[in-house]
Formats: C-alpha cells, sequence, structure tokens
C-alpha cells in the first residue's frame, strides 16, 4: 500500500521547478549569509526529494554530529517546518563574528549568544522563503525561531516528527552552504505539508504554462 | 542471515529488535522517540524498540515500532524467539525530550506522550519498570546490552551514564 500522504511520486518536471525554486531560494540565502559571515558563500546544489521516515536522521551526515539548529515553523499561504542546522564550530565562529567576540572561543552560549544564532536563522529562513515567495506570489514567513544545539539525528526528526505531522514519508528541500574554511558549514531543510506542497506543485505548473 | 553473533545491531526509527547476549542493542540520536529496553535476566535476551508516536489504530506493517500503542507486542513475539519468557521480562524507558520547547502552550509534547503510550503499554503487559531516564531537552543515544542489562545513554550537554 503507497504510505506516501501525499499525492503522486513527484515527476521529473516537479522535481526540476522544485529544485530551480529551492536554487532561487538559496541565492538570497546566500547573500545574506555572506553579509552576515563577512566571507564569500558557496551553495551546493539542492536537494528536493521524498524522503522515508527511516532515512531522515541521516540526512546531513553523522547523526550524532552536535548542530546548533534553529527551527521554525512556516507561516502565511503555507504550513510545515524549516530547520537551519550550523556545525558547531561554524556557528560559534559566527556567534564571535557578530557578536565581536574576538580571541575567545565560545563553549557554552550565553543568552546573547543564543539570541543571536536565532536571528541568524530568522534570517536565513526569511531570505529563503522571501524569495520563493515572490517567485510563486505566496506570502512565506517563519515563524520565532527555537534553538537546540544537539545531535543533529534529534534536530532533523523534530522537524518531522514534533510538527504533529504522521507521515511516513516527507517531502524535503535541502540546501547546504560552504563558507570560510568550513566545509558544507550550514543546511536549510524545509519539510512543507502536503497542502502547502500540493498548491506549490500547482503554481509552478501554472507558471510554466504561462511561459510557454 | 548470518548465524554468527553481530557485536551490535542499530534499531532505526520506528523499528525493534531482539538479540541475545554478548550482542548491543543500540539506537542513536533520540529527540522525542522513546526507547523500550526489554530484558530476560536469566535468558540473556533483550530487545530494543525505538518508538516515534503515541498511538495509533491503524499498523505500518514496515514500521514495527512506530507507535508506542504498538510496539511491545511484536517486541515481546521476536525475544521469544529467542528464548525469553514474557513472565520474566523487565524494562527500561529513554528518551521522550522535547528539543525545541513546547510549542503547544503546557498542551503534552509529542515526547511526553510517547512517555506515556509506552508506560501504559508497559503497565498492560505486567512489565516492571526497573529505570527510566526520559524528558528534558536534550539528544539521548542508548545502548542496550543483552550482557548486563544496563542502559547507557550518551549525550552532547550530559555526558555518558548508565540506568
Amino acid at each position: 500500500m503507497d504510505a506516501i500522504a501525499t499525492q503522486e511520486l513527484l515527476t521529473d518536471f516537479d522535481r526540476d521547478a522544485l529544485r530551480e525554486v529551492a536554487t532561487i531560494g538559496a541565492g538570497h540565502v546566500a547573500t545574506a549569509l555572506s553579509q552576515l559571515a563577512g566571507a564569500k558563500v558557496l551553495i551546493e546544489v539542492p536537494q528536493v526529494s521524498i524522503v522515508h521516515i527511516s532515512e531522515v536522521s541521516k540526512l546531513i551526515g553523522p547523526q550524532e554530529e552536535p548542530m546548533a539548529g534553529m527551527y521554525m515553523r512556516l507561516m502565511g499561504d503555507g504550513n510545515g517546518t524549516i530547520l537551519v542546522a550550523l556545525r558547531r564550530q561554524a556557528a560559534l565562529s559566527l556567534v564571535d563574528l557578530l557578536l565581536a567576540n574576538l580571541g575567545r572561543p565560545a563553549h557554552l552560549l550565553s543568552e546573547m549568544e543564543q539570541s543571536a544564532l536565532r536571528e541568524v536563522g530568522n534570517i536565513l529562513a526569511g531570505a529563503f522563503l522571501t524569495a520563493i515567495g515572490n517567485f510563486v506570489n505566496v506570502v512565506l514567513l517563519p515563524s520565532v525561531p527555537h534553538l537546540a544545539v544537539d545531535m543533529i539525528g534529534a534536530l532533523v526528526q523534530s522537524l518531522l516528527i514534533e510538527s504533529g505531522i504522521d507521515r511516513d514519508y516527507a517531502f524535503v528541500m535541502h540546501v547546504s552552504f560552504l563558507w570560510g574554511d568550513h566545509d558544507v558549514g550550514g543546511h536549510l531543510l524545509i519539510a512543507p505539508d502536503a497542502t502547502t506542497m500540493d498548491a506549490l506543485l500547482r503554481r509552478l505548473r501554472e507558471l510554466s504554462q504561462d511561459v510557454c | 542471515m548470518s548465524a554468527e553473533r553481530q557485536e551490535q545491531i542499530e534499531v532505526g526509527i520506528a523499528q525493534l529488535a531482539a538479540a541475545a547476549s554478548p550482542t548491543r542493542l543500540i539506537s542513536y540520536s533520540l529527540g522525542s522517540c522513546v526507547a523500550v529496553a526489554l530484558y530476560h535476566r536469566r535468558a540473556y535476551v533483550g530487545g530494543l524498540a525505538h518508538v516515534m508516536l503515541p498511538e495509533s489504530d491503524a499498523a505500518s506493517p514496515d514500521l514495527p515500532a512506530k507507535f508506542g500503542n504498538q510496539a511491545l507486542e511484536p517486541l515481546i513475539a521476536s525475544m521469544e524467539t529467542l528464548g525469553a519468557d514474557r513472565r520474566y521480562l523487565v524494562a527500561k524507558v529513554a528518551g521522550g525530550a522535547s528539543l525545541f520547547g513546547t510549542q503547544n502552550g503546557g498542551a503534552p509534547t509529542i515526547g511526553e506522550r510517547n512517555v506515556a503510550a509506552v508506560k501504559e503499554s508497559l503497565a498492560r503487559a505486567r512489565i516492571r519498570v526497573l529505570a527510566e531516564d526520559t524528558g528534558g531537552d536534550y539528544a539521548r543515544t542508548v545502548t542496550f546490552s543483552t550482557e548486563t542489562g544496563t542502559l547507557t545513554v550518551r549525550t552532547v550537554k550530559h555526558g555518558e551514564y548508565e540506568i
């Protein structure tokens, strides 16, 4: 029995269209991040896929790696969840830069540092959603961010499970960022719910027909 | 399947596994998920279920431990095929955290509901809970030893400890 709660599987067209939309969003995130980090930011090709729940924990490398995760809900013309995850070292150096903590490596995050990270999550998710929203002509916004610095496997599970959605499969858009000395220092994952997915795909199909 | 004893079996999300000593059972990075370890000490047989959600009436055949109210029976059955006797089982429970804080203004979190569903299942099966490490706001990796019945919990913020 098909366990996918959304509609039919993604067609090649759908996948390409979503990847294009994700790339546009990612470009805006890279710009925002490069302004924060004071460094050039590169994006990897966005992955858009329907992921089985069993694969979720391992989406971003080894499950136990500690990362700073900023979790937001999707608001406006859509529902779902977003996670901005930064590798611990990348998060710490970003925070040090933002708060001008020179020469003191942060180990435990102070209130202000936590606040700075939440803000980073908000800025990056906002850049992504605004770009996508403008492209398909809807309003998408992130909610107030929550922060947890913990095993990435658990953070990604929260993206799908704690949002209260019961699905064995989830649609995930995944963008990775590299900057400075870091190999892939950051990730943005977005898991829109089925209704939002349907609406998004419908809009993309309409747009392609307008052009043709 | 190989007849050799594996050193370690990873129990992924919504999965369960039974093993005989000295094989270890491990579930990684539990957030709101709950790990239930069952043990028959004399038989040296253990089992671990990685529960994802509290309850459902519908079954998920390839995800046997998905729901807290359904995971126990198949876990016990697996252990019985290895020689365990359900009358002598004891349990240890870990997980059920809420990493990002309460989202729903006072209503129980998924983690809390998972813990409640699992404990209710255990009570119905008359299985005593020897130890519990649940709740909080941090992720846990749990390793269950079928040799000693010890549950080792590994965390990012609170080190590693046994229950």
